[in-house]
Formats: structure tokens, C-alpha cells, sequence
């Protein structure tokens, strides 16, 4: 598949905060950090996002995160708190959004809804979830 | 692999070698080359953040009409401690090399 990608990025304002889809344009979270690498004689070069609530909970300090990651660790939901997409998977960037080449049922990012559907949807009595079909 | 996370990378002061306050670094300019999207360089100072968010209408809130953002190409920015990004270079060296 070809990427489209602009000729030119301003990392803050197109990539960080934005809107993430899978290749099914389902909608998986937001870029919440990158991480650059640095290397020797060559310009920086993207190396991941990063998405999670630890990664948000890093930029308003470090003792937030520390609290996430233990609130997190307590109830059980996923241990590291972030998801890393390898540049590689970045598949489309628009003004709206970030389209990756990964799937989102493969990926750790609705750990949160499978953490509220088995621990707590899964106990409200079958009559107050509302009709199904 | 020496990594630098991007997001605790904004709004760090960059001094240059004399202690001299460059600015913050409010924007980051990268292009996508082969496989990598590579850094090519910094904008510091209010002018930089101006264009990220894209306020190009200042002067009818009373903002001061101002230069262009200072430019630091990524060779010229020691990232070695990212809490305290250094110029490679004086400022007036910087101003000369721009021309």
C-alpha cells in the first residue's frame, strides 16, 4: 500500500494530539508522545508514537504518571500503559487524522474497553444492558 | 540508541555556548525521506508558536507584528541532555551563518 504523506511536517501541530485509525479507519486513541532517535552525523529521525495513558500522564509530570501506572497496575488493566507504533506502520497523515497499517483488535489499544466490558458490563444484569439483538 | 521523547522536548529553553538565551523550542520541522521521517530543524520563540497553531491575524488582537521564527538546523542543536538543548554555535555566529 502507498503512503501519503506530506512533503513536509510540523511534528506538534500534525502529528502529536491527533486522531489515530487502523487500517479499517476504526478510531484507536491519539498520538499522545514520538519519540526521536538520535543519531550520529545524521539528522534525528522519528523513530515510534506512542499512545496510552502513561504517555499522557508523562507530559503533565512525573508523578502523575507514577500514579497512572500504579492505578493501572492495581486494577489490572495492561501493565505498561502505552502502545508504540514503529514509524513504519505510519500509513496516511491528514489534517484530521493518522492512519496506521496495523489492526486494531491486534493491538493493546482497547485495553481499557476490554478491561470495562469483562470486569464491568459483564456483571450488570442482563435487563438493565437494554435490548440487543 | 540514544531516543529523546519529543513532547517533554517542547518549550525546553536552548542556550547557546555563551549561556545566552536562544528561545523555547515551540515547533519541530521534519520530512518524510525513504522509509524515516527525519528532523531537519527547530523553530524557537513566539514567532514559531504563532505559526503552529496558525494565528497569522496577531496584530488585530494588539500582537506585535514579528520577525520570523529563529531557525536552528538540526546539526546546529546539541541534544545530548535534552533537558538543556545547547547551540552548536553562538547566536551571532547563528545571525552570520543566515546571512
Amino acid at each position: 500500500m502507498k503512503k501519503k504523506l506530506p512533503d513536509e511536517l510540523e511534528l506538534a501541530r500534525d502529528l502529536l494530539d491527533k486522531q489515530v485509525v487502523d487500517r479499517d479507519e476504526t478510531k484507536m486513541g491519539r498520538v499522545d508522545g514520538l519519540v526521536l532517535e538520535l543519531r550520529e552525523g545524521k539528522p534525528p529521525r522519528v523513530d515510534h508514537l506512542e499512545m496510552g495513558s502513561s504517555v499522557l500522564a508523562r507530559r503533565l509530570g512525573p508523578r502523575i504518571e507514577r500514579w497512572v501506572s500504579a492505578f493501572r497496575q492495581r486494577i489490572g488493566v495492561q501493565k505498561a500503559g502505552r502502545y508504540r507504533v514503529p514509524w513504519e506502520k505510519v500509513q496516511e497523515i491528514v489534517p484530521y487524522q493518522v492512519k496506521l497499517d496495523v489492526k486494531v483488535d491486534e493491538t493493546p489499544a482497547f485495553a481499557w474497553e476490554h478491561w470495562l466490558r469483562d470486569h464491568v458490563i459483564a456483571h450488570i444484569p442482563r435487563g438493565l444492558k437494554g435490548k440487543t439483538d | 540508541m540514544k531516543t529523546v521523547r519529543f513532547e517533554l522536548l517542547l518549550g525546553r529553553v536552548v542556550r547557546d555556548p555563551d549561556g545566552k538565551k536562544a528561545g523555547r523550542i515551540l515547533a519541530v520541522r521534519a520530512e518524510p525521506e525513504g522509509e524515516d521521517c527525519v528532523v531537519r530543524e527547530y523553530l524557537l520563540g513566539a514567532a514559531a508558536l504563532r505559526a503552529r497553531l496558525g494565528l497569522t491575524a496577531g496584530r488585530l488582537f494588539g500582537w506585535p507584528a514579528r520577525r520570523e521564527p529563529l531557525c536552528i538546523p538540526w546539526d546546529l542543536l546539541d541534544l545530548g541532555d535534552p533537558e538543556k538543548p545547547r547551540l552548536r554555535c553562538t547566536l551571532a555566529e547563528l545571525e552570520r551563518k543566515k546571512g
